[in-house]
């Protein structure tokens, strides 16, 4: 599924049909139709046996938590981490490359920071899907956050809100199936939920899982002076009272038992007692308070939204939050002056000035800092954006407009990063072709991504769930990767 | 008997339970799960059969035909037998196709049998010409293209094509469509003197590599019609008022099936403006608004499960909808007459009673005292106010009718009901400036306060001009101003907004393309915002002052696909004399707000009756179309009806929907209404939204507000901007910014997050420990605890305790506690959803 702009028949932004064919083709590289049918099949012969397979195969459940740093809006993957210095001028884009931690692979020179260490993590450039449905960030959205795409895009052209008959996202699913010991936040998402084109949270809530399984969504900026208040005692108020008042309110609520019954669906004394349980403990106030970090730490990470989302999300898995997420903090479509990865216009000057800086102290800072700390082995990161941007400049690719030195979606080749977990270590995994366009070896569907992260933590990513209708739901109709564990 | 007879026998009845039981649990999974669709139910005994429609008449060589066939029931009912039925006819004069398709063989009348389910039936066929017309493009072409799904938005009819050949979205523009396929690519696509061998054929059937699959295969009736369209010189439509239809009739206009298993099959005619009409039912585009309630596959429906839905038909730009009700097992259901305040439970009841579904219990005084508080001031009723209503000893209607005429108008209810006005009409600094904000917000309150008709309300906001100071009205098209991406100003926010605030239609797809679902089309669009684009704007004297004119000559629309200025037109209805009006706004508020608007007073009615109900009677209230139908279009007329009435009284209309039984219905539910949610059938609770929540607590705990951004003890719907700075507990519980016309814009759900603010944030916990508050003078002056836990629920929940509860209220008799205790419990009331809850 390519599209290039113009009148039928004729590609005036001057792109071969040769090349039009070999990367409309490549797409369908992403999942292969064996690997489908398989997957198919390994679920109807039911779980058992299935698990069994999975088990036996390498990396299973060698991670216990899970980082998911979603870089929304779809970064440009050859101005960061898959650089093409030999492509055309119109590709190439601005930037130098630099050597890395592997000898022979390079990234570019606006992140020096990663190719320091990346003899921890592994690349793979070779992400590549075929949208099936709208070309919008919502979509794409919602299948990296879920493995579906989504049944319905409103039939008026508006996004549709988050619904209770969407699917899980993955961190709901894992903080589900394995929730934490003790209590802790299961599954927080930093430093908002998703938000695209006005609609809030698509694709980024417990969906058919109910309103309990839902992340605790921060809303505040890491970054500034939070009010972490609720999370603590109150003065005045002991663990003591405060469990008591938790008893008396279930009494309470107990004899209104018709307004319990209507309200049911709302979880709202799930909701109550986990925060009861939150505050008496104390240990959420403690994760959130970054203050506690040192001086140096909290620079290393960067003083802005990312990076202390980064800090952050390491504070609450040391705390014993299962998954966190952090979403890529500005959300915004072609805006030079804010740091949102929807470079349809000016691609370069942000992403060297404002973007990559942010990315490249937050992300290589957490990885390192996940090691000192011995936790990178049971941690498992995965950075990666809903899609990659388009090679060639200033072309449209999704019936948006351009700026000439602006890139479009591209879906069909982009680059994840992967850590911690059993993941590889300086590894590059899958290559890209000349021009970044599409994936040249081992292409990687996102759902297969989302699979191996399910893998690594232990869960068969065939596990049947039940949504809303009661109706058996695969958590992800993909397989993993086993070549990505080391 | 034997002692081991009896043992194996009881070890076999055993078994046969086990085996029973299990095959039950099958069925019943099967069922629910809807996998692999329900079981077909056993079919009743047919008594007779009836054909729709009784007769056919044929008009030439290509009219195809099919009639339903009902099969008749012992007690009257009609069940589909259309899929079994077979179909036997005089093959001198018609044959069959596909056992139900009737076409002419030679010109005459005779007689065609039905038969199913043992029975037969007659059908009249009268056959008036055998000829076979010419194949047009747009007429007979186009939609088999449409059917497969070459132009659909995914393939071909995406904004850029696929592969280098783009289809306009669902053919909205046979010009580009014969062009793209007859003269494009140097005529590729067609090869008139090898039709098999055109692209347009080969592509789809798979002879050549096609990325969109194999969707057409030789030798069918879409295949060998464009042959023959090739082989007659690709001919576009001559006459362009037959190429398309104007009206598609579906059979039948309804669906009722009984149970879930059952199918329907549906018959789409194409009418077009010359009088013909055809059987498109083969290429009409199907679809369900509901897959878990009623599943379509072609033209045949299958229910699912228990509920509602609707089956949306389309076909060349036309649109219809059929309402699709599966009952379900309803076994031991009775209907009982049920008591009927106004209209509105009239036409709730017959609803109800169709559905069979059993309305409520109407609600307590106590419910209702919150409830009408919360509705019309946004406020809970402090103690004494709840007090004063529970003791007045008048007959409950009465003191009901009574309370809501009380607080109708009063300066609370003012505040409450501009807040709405002022989200729909984004009234937010951003876009205002600090002082307009303020203007705008003022002028919304007074228009509420004289409860001014909603008709002049609209017009005078859609043609208001002048000073952002002096004339507040002004704001809002200074807050729907927009710019395109190089920074020219366009209309298109505010005919998009505009659309969707006063009319409930979401006019923006059609920016792009024709909409996909419904009849508007592109060109439409920038007609509509015709209407605006002479708004413009200029930096007043004053601070803060911007001056609005509704009328500046350089304003022209452009429509970018031919590059033409538009002139103004609404999308239905009679035009509005642009001519005769001052301006062509004033021209657009007197179409929009007229009484023969369809959507206008509707749109209104339907976005109240939501605030009352949670729901809309059609929803979401601000995306009204073919395909999103109301649950009660009788109750929603009727309403209508009674505003324009009225004289678009909006009071009026809040006491009618106030004034119902419906609206008095318990939250309690029962066996026979408990899954539903749309009919009315029980009060569906609302978390309070963020304002409600933040000065109930006031009022509850007896504390004075303190709203950043206003002056303490001002409540916090009179915050004129949106998210004013410092309101994490406003943005948290969803108030909106008021930047869209949404009203998704506004959010009320519930998380961990709003737990613990709840739980443990300074909103309950500040107010329940405030050292001034009710609770702390409570506890001072009454040494009673009965009187202390009697106060406190009042004042929090509207009601007094149950005497469990009062044994339970955790206040003991230590004086040294009592205040602690006390605040514990209404700590406890304040977070508990009895409280959080509209209910």
């Amino acid at each position: 599924m390519l599209s290039i702009p113009g009148q039928s028949g004729a590609t005036c932004d001057g792109m071969s049909r040769r090349e039009l064919l070999r990367v409309g083709g490549a797409g369908l590289l992403g999942v292969s139709l064996s690997r489908l049918l398989a997957t198919e099949s390994m679920a109807r012969a039911g779980s058992p046996a299935a698990v069994s397979a999975a088990a036996k195969l390498g990396g299973f459940g060698r991670a216990k938590n899970f980082i998911f740093v979603f870089l929304q809006g779809g970064p440009s993957h050859l101005d960061i981490w898959d650089p093409k210095p030999n492509a055309p001028d119109n590709i190439r884009g601005q930037f130098k490359t630099i050597p890395t931690k592997i000898k022979g692979e390079y990234v570019t020179e606006v992140m020096p920071n990663l190719a320091k260490i990346m003899d921890k993590t592994t690349l793979i450039r070779s992400v590549s899907y075929t949208p099936a449905g709208l070309f919008n960030h919502t979509a794409a959205i919602y299948q990296m956050m879920t493995g579906y795409t989504p049944d319905k895009v409103s039939p008026s052209g508006q996004l549709e809100p988050p619904n209770r008959s969407d699917y899980p996202c993955l961190g709901s699913q894992i903080a589900r199936l394995k929730p934490p010991v003790g209590p802790m936040l299961p599954f927080v998402m930093l430093p908002r939920p998703l938000q695209e084109s006005n609609v809030i949270g698509k694709g980024g809530s417990a969906g058919f899982l109910g309103a309990a399984a839902d992340p605790y969504y921060l809303f505040q900026d890491p970054a500034n002076a939070m009010d972490i208040n609720d999370l603590a005692l109150r003065q005045g108020i002991t663990a003591q009272r405060m469990s008591q008042r938790a008893t008396l309110l279930e009494k309470v609520n107990a004899q209104m038992p018709d307004i319990e019954k209507a309200v049911a669906e709302h979880a709202l004394n799930d909701y109550d007692k986990k925060a009861l349980e939150l505050v008496i403990s104390g240990r959420a106030r403690n994760a959130f308070d970054l203050n506690e970090e040192k001086k140096e730490t909290r620079d290393k990470y960067g003083r802005h939204t990312f990076g202390q989302s980064c800090l952050l999300a390491r504070r609450l898995i040391e705390a014993g939050t299962r998954v966190v997420q952090v979403n890529w903090p500005a959300v915004s479509n072609g805006n030079p002056t804010i740091d949102a990865w929807d470079t349809h216009a000016a691609n370069f000057g942000p992403l060297k000035d404002l973007h990559c800086p942010k990315l490249d102290s937050g992300l290589p800072a957490l990885i390192e800092d996940l090691e000192q700390r011995g936790m990178l082995d049971d941690t498992i990161v995965l950075a990666i954006g809903e899609f990659g941007r388009s090679p060639k400049l200033g072309v449209s690719t999704s019936g948006n407009s351009n700026g000439p030195d602006g890139r479009d979606h591209w879906p069909y080749c982009y680059t994840a990063l992967m850590a911690g977990g059993g993941i590889g270590r300086g590894v590059v995994y899958g290559k890209s072709d000349a021009t970044g366009s599409s994936p040249a070896e081992d292409p990687v569907h996102p759902t297969q991504l989302l699979a191996t992260v399910y893998h690594a933590m232990g869960i068969d990513p065939h596990t049947m769930v039940h949504n809303h209708l009661g109706q058996p739901r695969e958590l992800v109709q993909a397989e993993p990767v086993i070549k990505l564990f080391g | 008997m034997s002692n081991r007879l009896v043992k194996a026998l009881g070890i076999a009845a055993v078994f046969v339970a086990l085996i029973a039981g299990s095959v039950a649990t099958t069925f019943a999974k099967r069922v629910e799960s809807g996998e692999a669709g329900p079981l077909k139910p056993p079919m009743p005994a047919i008594e007779s059969l009836r054909l729709e429609p009784a007769a056919l008449s044929l008009a030439n060589g290509r009219d195809g035909r099919q009639v339903l066939v009902w099969g008749i029931t012992k007690d009257g009912r009609q069940i589909d037998l259309s899929d079994e039925a077979s179909v036997k006819g005089d093959a001198a004069l018609v044959s069959v196709v596909d056992g139900r398709y009737l076409y002419p063989v030679k010109t005459g009348d005779g007689i065609v049998t039905v038969s199913a389910a043992g029975k037969t039936a007659k059908l009249p066929v009268k056959v008036l010409n055998t000829d076979r017309p010419a194949i047009r493009f747009e007429k007979d072409v186009m939609p088999l293209m449409a059917s497969v799904g070459c132009n659909a938005g995914t393939c071909h009819g995406s904004a850029k094509g696929k592969n280098g050949f783009k289809l306009s979205l669902r053919g909205y523009d046979a010009d580009h469509d014969y062009n793209a396929l007859v003269t494009d690519l140097l005529g590729r696509r067609v090869n008139k003197v090898q039709p098999e061998r055109s692209l347009m054929l080969l592509k789809p059937a798979g002879a050549v590599p096609h990325e969109g699959g194999k969707v057409l295969q030789p030798g069918t009736r879409q295949y060998d019609l464009i042959v023959q369209w090739i082989k007659e010189g690709v001919r576009e439509e001559p006459d362009s008022t037959t190429a398309r239809p104007n009206q598609l009739e579906v059979l039948p206009t309804h669906v009722d099936l009984d149970l879930a298993g059952r199918t329907q099959r549906l018959v789409v005619i194409a009418k077009y403006p010359d009088g013909t009409s055809r059987d498109v039912t083969r290429d009409a585009v199907i679809t369900s608004s509901k897959d878990e309630v009623a599943k379509v596959a072609g033209p045949v429906l299958t229910g699912i499960r228990r509920g509602e839905a609707a089956v949306l038909v389309r076909y060349e730009g036309n649109y219809a909808a059929v309402n699709v009700s599966v009952m379900g097992d309803r076994v031991g259901f009775v209907w009982s007459p049920q008591p009927e305040y106004n209209f509105i439970d009239k036409f709730v009841n017959a609803k109800l009673q169709k559905r069979k579904t059993l309305p409520g219990e109407e609600c307590t005084d106590a419910d209702f005292v919150r409830r009408a508080y919360l509705d019309l001031t946004g406020l809970i009723p402090t103690g004494a106010q709840a007090r004063a209503f529970l003791e007045d000893s008048s007959p409950s209607r009465q003191k009901r009718e009574a309370l809501v005429g009380k607080l109708i108008g009063g300066k609370e209810y003012v505040a409450n009901w501009s807040n709405k006005w002022a989200d729909l009409l984004q009234c937010n600094k951003k876009a205002l400036g600090d002082e307009a904000v303020w203007s705008f917000r003022e002028w919304i309150r007074e228009s509420v306060s004289q409860n001014k008709p909603y008709d002049q309300f609209a017009y005078e906001v859609v043609t208001a001009q002048g000073s952002s100071l002096s004339h507040p009205a002004v704001n809002y098209y200074r807050a729907l101003r927009d710019k395109d991406d190089n920074g020219v100003a366009t209309p298109n926010k505010m005919a998009e907004d505009i659309s969707q605030t006063f009319l409930g239609v979401r006019f923006n797809c059609n920016k792009c393309h024709d909409h996909p679902f419904e009849r508007w089309t592109q060109k439409q669009y920038y007609e509509f915002g015709a209407f605006f684009s002479r708004v413009a704007f200029k930096e007043g004297r004053r601070p803060g002052e911007e001056v609005v004119f509704a009328d500046y000559r350089g304003g022209e629309n452009v429509y970018p696909k031919t590059m033409a200025v538009m002139a103004p037109h609404v999308p239905y209805g009679r035009q509005p004399d642009v001519a005769a009006a001052r301006f062509r706004t004033e021209a657009f508020a007197h179409w929009l707000t007229s009484k023969e608007n369809p959507l206008f007073a509707k749109s209104y009615v339907n976005r109240v009756w939501s605030y009352f109900f949670n729901v809309g009677i059609i929803d979401p209230v601000d995306d009204i179309r073919a395909s999103n139908q109301p649950s009660n279009p009788e109750l929603l007329d009727a309403l209508t009806e009674d505003f324009i009435q009225s004289g678009f009284d909006v009071q009026h209309l809040v006491r009618t929907i106030m004034s119902s039984r419906t609206y008095q219905t318990s939250v309690k539910t029962n066996r026979w209404n408990e899954d539903d949610k749309i009919n009315f059938s029980h009060f569906l609770p609302r978390r309070l939204s963020a304002e409600q929540m933040m000065d109930c607590v006031a009022i509850a705990t007896g504390t004075r507000p303190r709203v950043p951004g206003l002056p303490e003890g001002m409540r916090s719907v009179y915050l004129a901007d949106g998210l004013a700075d410092g309101n994490e507990f406003l943005k948290l519980f969803g108030r909106p910014k008021r930047e869209t016309a949404c009203e998704c814009e506004r959010s009320n759900n519930l998380s961990l997050a709003h737990a613990l603010s709840l739980v443990n944030g300074p909103m309950i916990s500040g107010a329940v420990s405030d050292p001034g508050n009710n609770i702390a003078k409570l506890v001072e002056k009454e040494k009673n605890n009965w009187r202390v836990v009697e106060e406190i629920y009042l004042s929090t929940l509207g009601r007094e305790p149950s005497d469990v509860e009062m044994a339970g209220s955790g206040i003991g008799t230590d004086p040294k506690h009592r205040l602690e205790e006390a605040q514990d419990l209404a700590w406890a009331l304040l977070t508990g959803p009895a409280f959080l809850f509209n209910r």
